[in-house]
């Protein structure tokens, strides 16, 4: 229904073990034009797999990431520090989010305090979220 | 004088006897002369007896026909041998008739004295003598001389005074040196006694030499106290005197003089004086003694008693008569019956140490009251170390007796308690740690038999580990204030079991050493239990951890569908245009957004109970701007108007996750209930913090409270109205003012709108 815009991201890696979260995100940013290509994780080790494999490879690498806290295996925690062993490229290049149900202070703060995450945001993810990622 | 004229008579017949027959015819003579009582004899140139009377045989025991031929100075008694010259006779004298004495010594060896007269005839030589015995003359002599000798000896060296006095007006003819020292005078011979000793003239002496020379009675004083003016200075000596005046009569009977006689007897009267006073004094003493006293005789009978005794005995006894121990009963502990009493004499029972003596007795009353007596005697003893009496004290001791039978009925109390007691006890030497008591209970939990205890230390009964801690702890365990002391230990059983005890310790002196109370309790139990409850604790910390894992999974792993719903809501609520499917979006997002504020508040009144309080220093204005802030995305925010006055006068402390939820709790009610319809909705914060307290108030003109319902809002559940609310938040917010030390109210008109005043505590780090 709305005319070809150029979406916002080229491409947007989603983590999250929910598949109907996952599949509500991924719509989210699809239908809000706010990335290209999607890729989507169930598992956090995969994700981090392909991070290792591009990490030097700009244009396979997402522009923003988006993470769950509580996954099986790979906490979202877990992902973030993995994450820090990863390039300078990747880490200027990439913008990650935690994106959470979670209500607890402490996983919020945590979130909050790792130089690498951008921000928290509890679930769901809203359009003005979207929005206010530029 | 009477030697005198035994001495006149000699001179007198002697020159008689010889003269007048001297010329007669020898044979005629010799008859007359043979009956002489004198020795007649007649000696040659060399003395030899030449003719003999026969008063030789009664004079010298030798017949004349013995002498005659012998040389006269062979019997004379050579005491002066020394001087032989003057043995020999002095015939050259002529017929001058000498007179002289000699001593012949009698054929029976008696000396006899002979007075002799002598003629020398120079024409026949021979010479004529006559021999007198004067043996007895010169013994009466020597006598006289004897006697006299002695009387001087008397009169001088006696021990007493004398002295003569002579006439009617007393003069003194004799004085001995005694005499003379006791009035303190001298050349007193030939004045009168008036002159001497005028002192006495008040003292009524002379009346009584008067009376002594007038009428010859002798008059005897006895102890008379008489007063001398010594010195001359009118300060009179008392002097006590024993004397006799008696009539001295001359050879014709008649009374001329008196004779003094006496003794100084003052200083054994005054001595006496003083013992009678210091006895006068003794027996004051013991009279008024308040405890019982009596003292008696060698012979043990009572010579004094003090009222005091006559009390305790319950009658008077008779002195003299009664003895020292007629009141006394000795009583047999067991037997309870009075034994017989050794009635020795008392100094017997004193000499030998009798034990009756230093033993309680018992004094029976007359009218049978039963008194416990402890009798203390004390000897007397005369110079030669013989016991003469004593006084014997007698100390009732019946109540101290009753005091003690009390004593030792409580102390019987306190052993009963002891030997009872349901806890193990012992005493202790704090010294070597020996035991010196147990009880029964000791025994029976201990294993050990009560000799085993008293003869084993406080360590045998210690595991080896405790053993140096224990020496240690009782180093320097100076048990504290309240003499109690506390600790736990390991003691060992007989059979070898080690069981934890609590003892309880108390320093005390026992039989006269310091000692130590233990009382033991066996917390085996005890410690099982406290085990267990350590158990029961880590499993509630467990089962706390657990739970505080499962709120925190309900956190996500309930909200977390939830989200996905809300999600998916707003894909129906974008891309539906059925007004029914908007309208039934709308309900499932209000019903899931209430059922995910119900599940926010359990949680956080879950992890208010469950965490503990993290104080720190709260900046109060910046704190109320983030919760206003945050709570603007609430819908019913929109057209209140907020007035954020605090006043952070000190620093305030607190824990910031209750406080937030407090404030957040309160300030998202204010915003939620308010009139739709009012024009100036408002929700005001005022406040100030001091050193004590946060004192705040928040206030709103909502639709308020009605005060029936102002108690039960902070109520779980209590819910005013259907819409919204789960019934819970007033109640997380008391729970955690309650939690900050702090207090709530609300002060509420339905309509009008609501003010809460908060105080809570600043907890501000010391």
């Amino acid at each position: 229904m709305l005319k070809e815009l150029d979406p916002k991201f080229e491409t947007v890696m989603i983590i999250d073990d929910n598949l109907v979260d996952l599949y509500i995100i991924s719509r989210m940013i699809t239908k809000n034009n706010f990335g290209k290509n999607v890729l989507h994780y169930t598992e956090a080790q995969e994700a981090m797999k392909y991070l290792q494999e591009n990490q030097d490879n700009i244009s396979k690498l997402p522009q923003i990431i988006f993470v769950d806290i509580y996954m099986p295996l790979m906490s979202g925690f877990e992902f973030m520090e993995a994450y820090e062993t990863l390039s300078i490229t990747l880490k200027n290049y990439c913008r990650t989010y935690i994106i959470s149900s979670t209500i607890d202070n402490e996983d919020i703060a945590r979130s909050n305090s790792n130089k690498n995450v951008v921000s928290f945001h509890v679930k769901p993810i809203t359009k003005e979220f979207l929005d206010r990622i530029i | 004088m009477e030697n005198t004229k035994i001495k006149d008579k000699k001179n007198t017949i002697a020159p008689d006897s010889v003269t007048n027959y001297f010329q007669e015819p020898l044979i005629d003579l010799g008859k007359i002369l043979d009956f002489s009582m004198d020795l007649i004899c007649s000696c040659d140139e060399e003395g030899r007896f030449v003719w003999v009377n026969k008063a030789s045989e009664r004079i010298l025991g030798y017949k004349p026909e013995e002498l005659i031929g012998k040389k006269y100075s062979d019997l004379i008694f050579h005491e002066d041998a020394s001087n032989p010259i003057d043995e020999n006779f002095d015939f050259s004298s002529g017929p001058h008739v000498p007179i002289f004495e000699k001593k012949f010594i009698n054929k029976n060896t008696n000396i006899i004295y002979l007075q002799w007269s002598a003629v020398w005839d120079d024409a026949k030589k021979l010479c004529y003598c006559i021999g007198r015995d004067i043996t007895e003359k010169k013994n009466i002599e020597k006598a006289f001389e004897i006697e006299r000798l002695r009387f001087f000896n008397l009169y001088s060296q006696a021990p007493s005074y004398m002295g003569i006095l002579k006439g009617p007006n007393h003069v003194y003819e004799l004085a001995n040196e005694q005499y003379l020292q006791l009035i303190g005078k001298r050349d007193i011979i030939g004045k009168t006694v008036k002159e001497v000793l005028p002192e006495l003239e008040p003292q009524g002496i002379f009346e009584i030499l008067d009376d002594v020379y007038l009428t010859g009675k002798s008059f005897l004083a006895n102890e008379m106290l008489i007063k001398f003016d010594r010195y001359g200075n009118g300060k009179l000596q008392e002097v006590y005197l024993n004397f006799i005046y008696q009539a001295n009569r001359d050879a014709d009977n008649n009374i001329d003089g008196v004779l003094v006689f006496g003794n100084d007897v003052t200083e054994q009267v005054l001595s006496r004086k003083k013992i009678e006073e210091s006895e006068k004094m003794y027996k004051d003493l013991i009279y008024k003694l308040p405890v019982a006293t009596y003292s008696c005789d060698a012979e043990g009978q009572i010579v004094l008693y003090n009222k005091a005794a006559a009390e305790l005995w319950g009658r008077e006894p008779k002195l003299g008569k009664d003895l020292w121990s007629n009141s006394w009963s000795i009583y047999d502990d067991k037997k309870k019956q009075p034994s017989a009493l050794n009635l020795c004499s008392l100094a017997t029972a004193l000499k030998e140490g009798d034990p009756i003596l230093n033993k309680e007795i018992i004094i029976e009353r007359p009218n049978g009251d039963k008194r416990n007596v402890l009798p203390y005697p004390v000897p007397f003893y005369n110079t030669e170390g013989d016991i003469t009496g004593a006084v014997i004290v007698l100390s009732d001791i019946t109540e101290m007796k009753l005091a003690q039978k009390e004593l030792r009925k409580s102390e019987k109390k306190y052993r009963y308690l002891f030997d009872n007691n349901p806890m193990p006890m012992w005493i202790i030497d704090l010294v070597s740690f020996r035991f010196l008591d147990v009880n029964k209970m000791a025994i029976l939990q201990y294993g050990y038999s009560r000799e085993e205890f008293l003869s084993m230390t406080a360590l045998d009964i210690r595991p080896n580990d405790d053993k140096i801690h224990f020496i240690k702890s009782s180093d320097t365990s100076e048990i504290n204030k309240s003499n109690y002391n506390r600790g736990i230990w390991n003691h060992i059983k007989k059979d070898g079991t080690i069981v934890p005890v609590e003892i309880i310790a108390h320093d005390i002196v026992y039989e006269g050493t310091k000692a130590r109370l233990i009382l033991s309790n066996n917390i085996s139990d005890r410690k099982k239990a406290e085990t267990n409850l350590e158990k029961r604790n880590r499993e509630l910390i467990k089962t706390n951890s657990e739970l505080d894992r499962f709120v925190y999974s309900v956190s996500h792993d309930l909200r977390s569908p939830l989200t996905s719903i809300l999600g998916l809501i707003s894909f129906i609520e974008t891309e539906s245009k059925e007004i029914d499917t908007l309208k039934h979006a709308e309900l499932i997002r209000s019903s899931i957004n209430r059922l995910d504020d119900f599940i926010k508040n359990i949680l956080n009144y879950s992890r208010n109970n469950r965490t503990g309080l993290e104080v720190e220093q709260i900046s109060l204005n910046e704190m109320m701007l983030d919760i206003v802030d945050s709570l603007q995305r609430m819908k019913e925010a929109k057209g209140i108007r907020y007035e954020i006055d605090i006043q952070e006068q000190k620093p305030f402390y607190t824990d910031r996750l209750r406080f937030t939820t407090i404030l957040e709790n309160l300030i998202s009610n204010a915003i939620k209930y308010h009139k739709k319809d009012e024009a100036d909705k408002f929700v005001k914060i005022s406040g100030y913090s001091d050193d004590e307290n946060f004192h705040f108030s928040i206030v709103d003109n909502g639709i308020g409270i009605d005060p029936e319902y102002h108690q039960k809002i902070f109520e779980m559940f209590f819910r005013l109205s259907g819409r919204d609310g789960s019934g819970i938040g007033l109640y997380i917010v008391k729970d955690a003012v309650e939690m900050l030390q702090g207090s709530i109210e609300v002060q509420s008109e339905k309509g009008t709108g609501t003010k809460f005043n908060i105080t809570l505590k600043n907890l501000k780090p010391c």
